[in-house]
């Protein structure tokens, strides 16, 4: 059947699988996923037709964006070409959407029309009258066979009486015949006529009346005059298929259809993928992937789609080729919905996080762990929504360990308190103490942290922990104290600016970049200002730094392509990602880079202020469950009632008679960390005295030191007892 | 205006009665053009459908010469159709 082929064509796929498997050629003609798939080449060589041709404006409706729950679509399946059985848009869920889309569809035409009905009666009896005059003068067209006319008269001309007689013999026949046709026809006209205006019950006129004028009027109406007219505008029809795609890239100024070395071709057949088109392109020689990326507007343009329905992609293997996909509709306007973390269920940090659906609706994953993400746009474009949602992620997994840190001071962030180990919002002193110090004794105690743990890992045996690496049962485990941690700082570039703390924090920010993600510790930052960040030439170099070294980059809508650039990654422009060129309607779309193998365009899943409480309360009730809650967050529970500072107090002074306040902080910091890590004496003895215990003066090791005396302690811890009812 | 139902006591009106002689009229008409498609000839008047009559001597048989010896009339409702068909042959040929 099939002719030889040389051997540089792909060999037929053997036979392999049981029964129902399906052997697929690869030869360019053969059976291809496309929806009119052109006919096979019989002869090597000869031209294969490997376009189809897609109507672009397809009146099939999407079901309506604005429901929040999930909408079931079908999947595209490859290898088998079944369709469902009961359509998407009329299973579960959708039936109710789908049947009110119709109902108000049809409702509308038909208050359209009701409205005009008056008026088409009106117009229709007019056109009626025209229509009988008209289908008479038919009629007799026909029979007097009038279009022989010209051929008779230029037999005359000719002087052909042989050729007129036999014309005019045989018109005469066919008259005969037609006018029994006629007569017939009238006849049955009268015998009708005289039924129904005698004998036939009124209803039975009206429904002749009724068929017979609409059937009148449309005879008799002129062409460009429709007595109904249409009750929606329909839209422009639009194709896509080879010849446009080459219209397009000719338009664009990449090559010239007349000269043979200037043509573009096709690398391969254009297929469907998803909800576009998909084609590759080879440029003509000299023109390359960057010449298509900088004419995309004008591609888009020729293609008569928007910009953003336009993607061009790297092919590795040529530069000249690229691939282009053609999205149906504009992808990104759709958004992509609610985050599926509000089912609430608990996470695996282990796992890729769901973070959105990309350009053609598949889930986008971000593999968090070993990973450092950097999400990067201008104000009001969906950063800390993007940023919280991978802390959500964190936070649902009641084995990982939260810190968090704003350095705007947001509301966005402050119920991360529920279940974040450490945490600080803004810049400034509030109620729970210094935020920058907060945050610089986190950073220093995850450096500890770090550390420690690169030596305990290389300590434990090979079988437990192969190549020194932290494992997910390690992780999970309390009693090696590893448990994976997540670092998030949003607007990090406002630690980089406060003069003389920022110093230690550029540095221990760049080591835990560039270090910690080894170790099991996760960092997400969201920035607006990727650069000109420092105050002083050391800090700018270590913001640089800080900056560069994170692997994963989400960059939303950003001011230029150079902005673009350094959210990206530099490269990143030239490949063709540019998320200056994201529009400002788009909400939370934005490139993803560094995550996976390609570059999506991923529209978030929305998880606002109400969802987010949501979630952190479910995750503290995880982490209440497993045992987990640390840090502030454990602290937030006991911290509603004022800390019981008298009884710590009295248990850090065991027997001595005096302690000095500075004694008194040192010995209250070293025994309980977790509460009075940083308190300084004169905010010991603030507190202390404020229960009316005296400060008095007292010798020790031959110095006089204000400190506080045993026997007062006691005493005022019995006075509360009495006056408070006991605690 | 009465309709084709008749009222007690009271016969058809002039116009019903007309109507019921039309139909049937045509269901006669339709059922003599079934009998012409399907037995188109009929018994020659003269020969009774045997084809033959003797001559005067008694002698001979001779070929009965309306029919023509085959002792079959074309039935006129044949006819009209035959006569219908040619015309619209010859007019659409």
């Amino acid at each position: 059947m099939t002719p030889d082929r040389p051997a540089t064509a792909t060999p037929a796929v053997p036979d392999q699988g049981g029964p129902g498997a399906r052997v697929y050629e690869l030869r360019p003609g053969g059976r291809q996923a496309s929806p009119e798939p052109g006919p096979a080449a019989a002869v090597e060589g000869e031209p294969v037709d490997t376009s189809y041709e897609i109507d672009l404006d397809d009146p099939a409706d999407l079901p309506d964006p604005g429901t929040r729950r999930p909408v079931y679509v079908d999947a595209v399946v490859r290898e088998d070409d079944r369709r469902p059985i009961v359509p998407a848009a009329l299973r579960g869920p959708n039936l109710a959407p789908t049947v009110r889309l119709v109902a108000g569809r049809t409702g509308h035409r038909v208050a359209f029309h009701a409205v005009r009905s008056p008026l088409y009666v009106l117009l229709a009896s007019v056109w009626a009258v025209v229509g009988v005059f008209r289908l008479a003068g038919r009629q007799m067209r026909w029979w007097w066979v009038s279009e022989q006319d010209a051929l008779r008269q230029a037999a005359a001309t000719a002087n052909d009486p042989d050729t007129w007689h036999k014309l005019h013999g045989h018109a005469r026949q066919v008259r005969k015949w037609r006018g029994l046709v006629l007569l017939a026809e009238l006849a049955g006209l009268a015998a009708a006529v005289a039924v129904l205006a005698t004998a036939a019950p009124w209803w039975a006129r009206l429904a002749v009346l009724g068929l017979a004028v609409p059937f009148l009027a449309h005879a008799g109406r002129p062409r460009t005059r429709p007595i109904v007219s249409a009750a929606v505008v329909t839209s422009r029809w639009r194709k896509l298929n080879a010849d446009v795609v080459l219209r397009a890239y000719y338009a664009a100024g990449l090559g010239h259809p007349d000269k043979p070395a200037q043509q573009v071709m096709f690398g391969g057949p254009m297929s469907r993928d998803g909800e576009g088109s998909r084609v590759l392109v080879d440029l003509p020689y000299g023109l390359g992937l960057d010449d298509a990326v900088k004419a995309r507007p004008k591609i888009a343009s020729g293609l008569d789609v928007t910009v953003s329905q336009v993607y061009i992609t790297r092919d590795p293997s040529s530069h000249r080729r690229h691939a282009l996909w053609v999205a149906d509709r504009d992808p990104l306007a759709v958004p992509a919905g609610r985050t599926p973390l509000l089912a609430l269920r608990p996470t695996d940090i282990w796992e890729p996080a769901p973070f959105g659906v990309d350009e053609r609706g598949r889930v986008v994953r971000v593999p968090l762990m070993w990973n450092s993400v950097l999400v990067g746009a201008v104000p009001r474009a969906g950063k800390t929504f993007s940023a919280r949602l991978l802390a959500l992620y964190g936070a649902l997994d009641p084995y990982v360990r939260l810190t968090v840190f704003d350095g705007k001071g947001s509301p966005d962030w402050r119920r991360f308190g529920l279940v974040a180990d450490r945490c600080g919002f803004g810049l400034a002193l509030s109620r729970d103490g210094d935020p920058v110090e907060a945050f610089t004794d986190a950073l220093r105690e995850i450096k500890a942290d770090v550390q420690d743990r690169y030596r305990r890992l290389s300590e434990l045996p090979a079988d437990l922990c192969p190549e020194g690496k932290l494992t997910r049962e390690i992780a999970r485990d309390p009693r090696y104290r590893m448990p994976v941690r997540l670092v998030v700082i949003d607007e990090f570039q406002e630690y980089f600016e406060l003069g003389e703390a920022s110093k230690e924090i550029a540095q221990l920010l760049v080591f835990l970049v560039k270090v910690a993600p080894g170790a099991g510790v996760i960092v997400v930052g969201a920035t607006q200002k990727p650069s000109g960040v420092g105050s002083g030439q050391q800090v700018a170099q270590q913001f640089t730094a800080y900056r560069d070294n994170h692997q994963v980059r989400f960059g939303l809508r950003t001011g230029s392509w150079q902005v673009s650039d350094l959210v990206l990654g530099s490269g990143a422009y030239s490949e063709g990602y540019d998320t200056s060129t994201l529009l400002p309607t788009y909400k939370g779309v934005g490139i993803l880079r560094g995550a996976t193998d390609d570059t999506p365009t991923v529209r978030t899943y929305l998880a606002d202020g109400e969802d987010a409480e949501r979630i952190l309360r479910a995750a503290r009730a995880l982490r209440e469950r497993a045992g987990t809650l640390s840090g502030y967050a454990a602290g937030e529970q006991v911290g509603r009632d004022l800390r019981d500072v008298l009884a710590d107090v009295r248990r850090v002074f065991r027997t001595d008679a005096f302690v000095s306040w500075q004694q008194l902080a040192a010995r209250l910091a070293e025994q309980l960390p977790e509460h009075y890590a940083g308190t300084t004496p004169d905010a010991i003895s603030a507190e202390v005295r404020a229960t009316g215990v005296r400060s008095v003066d007292g010798k020790r090791d031959g110095r006089v030191l204000k400190g506080a005396k045993l026997a007062d302690v006691v005493e005022a811890m019995e006075r509360r007892a009495i006056a408070g009812g006991g605690r | 205006m009465t309709g084709l139902a008749a009222a007690a006591g009271d016969g058809p009106s002039g116009w019903g009665l007309a109507l019921l002689g039309l139909a049937a009229a045509l269901l006669w008409a339709a059922g003599y053009a079934a009998a012409c498609a399907w037995w188109p000839f009929s018994a020659c008047g003269r020969c009774e459908g045997t084809g033959k009559r003797r001559s005067p001597s008694g002698k001979a048989w001779r070929k009965c010469r309306r029919c023509k010896g085959s002792g079959a009339r074309l039935r006129t409702g044949r006819r009209i159709f035959n006569w219908l068909h040619v015309t619209r042959e010859d007019a659409t040929k």
